[in-house]
């Protein structure tokens, strides 16, 4: 009886606990929508009335659109080529023994040891050395070290994962090694694939301190675009931009979720 | 099983034509060796079986043969090709593996069709060569289901299936039926068999079991320590083994080591003798437990005077451990129902020296 009452307790205060992280992590981003569709010029909360106003603003605002688009085509692009060095990269440690297998993994995972400011100081010395600041080069490489460990790391825990007998399986009924990854490799590491793109989407499309570094005139991210905007004003547009950030990530994340599922019940 | 003939029905046993053969073939991880020198040759339409106990190379041995494994030294040919260094996709093998490894994300016709796609057969004839596999193994009726939906015994004939789709001149099975319940086992050993024959196609079988070993195969090769003990059609290895090892791994059997003394009779070291007519020297004698009979009746002051030690009742019949003169000796018998021997019991035995097998000691 008295086990009984105390296993209650416990459940409950963990529900507890949950529900008050959960609602930390959602409640800011909550806030910024619910405030996003006020009608008045100012960023308050509650807001006062219900209107599209600051998202037709957004709309109308070259600098945030062109910003938008940035920030899209780099999150694509980064994650795209992250997935294809990171599955390089992942697939070479995961398989062979070779001089310096360790460094290499090391100088992988280092990024995320480096803090973002030194990262992004770091890179713009850089280019400025090699004449390429007033390129989108500098933006792609930042954030592609950003995103490689993430993505390396996720690869690496599917293929430690995956059935290499499946492999032998294949080559062993007259495979190419080629035709192995194609065929048996990648479809079957297919989800960690997937949850690396997200990984790397989301850490491309949402990072300021890196970004903040290397941008220039033609090629501003949107996280930047509103850091610069919030420095000078401070209304209710910020919010609406931020708002379809979200929505983008969330996006992102449930149509590559489904994509995962689906080839989960295949 | 449908029968379903593929080749020529040539008598498997007189014929020189080998399609795999190892030529003092080593495998050595760092110091140790895995499989240390071992020669084998498999005729065409053989079925060979790699006999052993655990770790003693034979999935070694078979992973050198599908290219899974360099060899450390000696060569490996199938058809009379040096296949030593070729890698595994270029080699005409095709192999059943332990877990079966079948690919969870193709549907079992995907799975029989993937070595015909790779061999670039036209879609047509794949469907049907697929269509044709699948009957052979009874699964025609399953070939849009997914692995996963499958149970032990479908899963492990759609490897088999799907390993002789192509067409191997080899192959190879690890254990197949390890994952299978007894009865099962038995059911399958007899359904690989049919196929294989059906097809003629030359078999290497890795197992450490030995009944499975003694039912299904043309000849066994009985490994130890990555050496081979012995190579022989069944019958050879059980009623001649060539080395104690073989002895006591195939079958029951007691092992007494002596000497043969220049009458040509046979003592143990603990002093049981045996008559016959053997040449004189060091050598160990096994007896197997149907050699071992009781006299008249199993009483006592007839014949050996042997004292139950243990005895285990099988159902049929009743293995009893004695102690004759000092050496134990296991007798498999029936007794009467009631009179199962007990522990501490004397008997009346003789050793049947019919087919005794004595082992010279080299
Ligand atoms: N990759 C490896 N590295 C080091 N040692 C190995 C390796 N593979 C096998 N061995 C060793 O080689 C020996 C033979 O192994 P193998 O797998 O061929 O045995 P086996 O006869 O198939 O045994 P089992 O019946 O248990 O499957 C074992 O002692 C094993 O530890
Ligand atoms: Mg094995």
């Amino acid at each position: 009886m008295r086990v009984d009452l105390i296993d209650r307790a416990m459940a409950a205060s963990g529900a507890a606990v949950r529900a008050i992280v959960y609602a930390m992590l959602a409640l800011p981003a909550l806030l910024v929508i619910v405030c996003s569709f006020t009608s008045g010029d100012s960023l308050n909360f509650p807001p006062t009335g219900f209107s599209m106003r600051w998202y037709r603003e957004v709309w109308q605002n070259e600098l945030f659109m062109t910003a938008l688009w940035t920030s899209t085509y780099i999150a694509v692009l980064v994650s795209t080529m992250a997935l294809a060095i990171g599955f390089a990269a992942a697939f070479a440690i995961n398989r062979f023994a070779f001089l310096g297998k360790g460094f290499l993994q090391a100088l992988a995972f280092s990024p995320l040891i480096i803090p973002a400011v030194v990262l992004g100081i770091g890179l713009l010395q850089l280019f400025a050395k090699l004449n390429l600041t007033q390129t989108i080069y500098p933006l792609l490489l930042g954030h592609l070290v950003l995103a490689i460990p993430y993505v390396m790391r996720t690869i690496l825990a599917s293929l430690s994962l995956h059935d290499r007998v499946l492999e032998e399986a294949a080559m062993n009924l007259r495979a190419s090694p080629l035709k192995v990854i194609r065929r048996i490799t990648l479809p079957l590491i297919l989800p960690g694939l997937l949850s690396a793109a997200i990984f790397a989407f989301v850490t491309s499309f949402g990072n300021v301190t890196v970004s903040a570094f290397l941008t220039y005139g033609g090629h501003v991210t949107l996280p930047v675009q509103i850091f610069t905007y919030v420095d000078t004003s401070y209304d209710p547009l910020v919010a609406a931009v931020s708002s379809l950030m979200i929505v983008i990530t969330l996006v992102i994340i449930l149509v590559i979720e489904r994509l995962i599922g689906a080839e989960r019940v295949v | 099983m449908l029968a379903l003939s593929e080749g020529k029905e040539d008598a498997v046993s007189e014929s020189n034509d080998f399609v795999v053969e190892l030529r003092s073939v080593s495998k050595l991880y760092g110091d140790t060796a895995a499989v240390a020198d071992i020669s084998l040759k498999a005729r065409r339409g053989e079925l060979l079986c790699l006999l052993g106990p655990s770790g003693c190379g034979k999935t070694t041995t078979l992973r050198m043969v599908a290219g899974f494994v360099e060899p450390s030294s000696g060569s490996i040919h199938i058809n009379n090709i040096d296949m030593t260094h070729q890698a595994p996709y270029r080699r005409d093998t095709g192999m059943v593996f332990q877990s079966y490894a079948l690919f969870p994300h193709m549907t079992v016709a995907g799975n029989v069709s993937f070595g015909l796609e790779n061999l670039r057969w036209p879609r047509e004839k794949r469907d049907k060569r697929v269509d044709e596999m699948l009957k052979l193994v009874e699964l025609a009726h399953l070939a849009q289901r997914l692995p996963s939906q499958l149970s032990g015994g479908q899963q492990q004939r759609v490897a088999l299936a799907r390993a002789l789709a192509i067409k191997p001149a080899v192959l190879l099975l690890d254990e197949p039926f390890s994952n299978l319940d007894a009865q099962l086992r038995v059911r399958m050993r007899e359904e690989l068999q049919e196929v294989v024959r059906s097809v003629n196609v030359t078999t290497l079988f890795v197992t450490h079991d030995q009944e499975e070993a003694l039912t299904m195969s043309d000849r066994i090769v009985v490994m130890n320590a990555g050496k081979v003990e012995q190579i022989g059609t069944p019958g050879e290895i059980y009623e001649t083994p060539a080395t104690p090892f073989v002895a006591k791994f195939i079958g029951w059997c007691s092992l007494l080591k002596g000497t043969v003394d220049d009458a040509g009779a046979f003592t143990s070291t603990a002093g049981l003798r045996i008559m016959g007519n053997w040449s004189a020297g060091p050598a160990t004698v096994v007896i197997r437990p149907e050699q071992l009979k009781l006299s008249a009746g199993g009483a006592p002051g007839q014949g050996q005077q042997a004292r139950v030690l243990h005895s285990q009742y099988l159902g049929g019949a009743t293995r009893v451990v004695l102690d004759v003169n000092g050496e134990q000796l296991i007798m498999q018998e029936r007794f009467p129902f009631g009179r199962h021997p007990q522990h501490g019991d004397v008997l009346g035995i003789t050793i049947s020296t019919d087919n005794l097998r004595l082992i010279g000691e080299a």
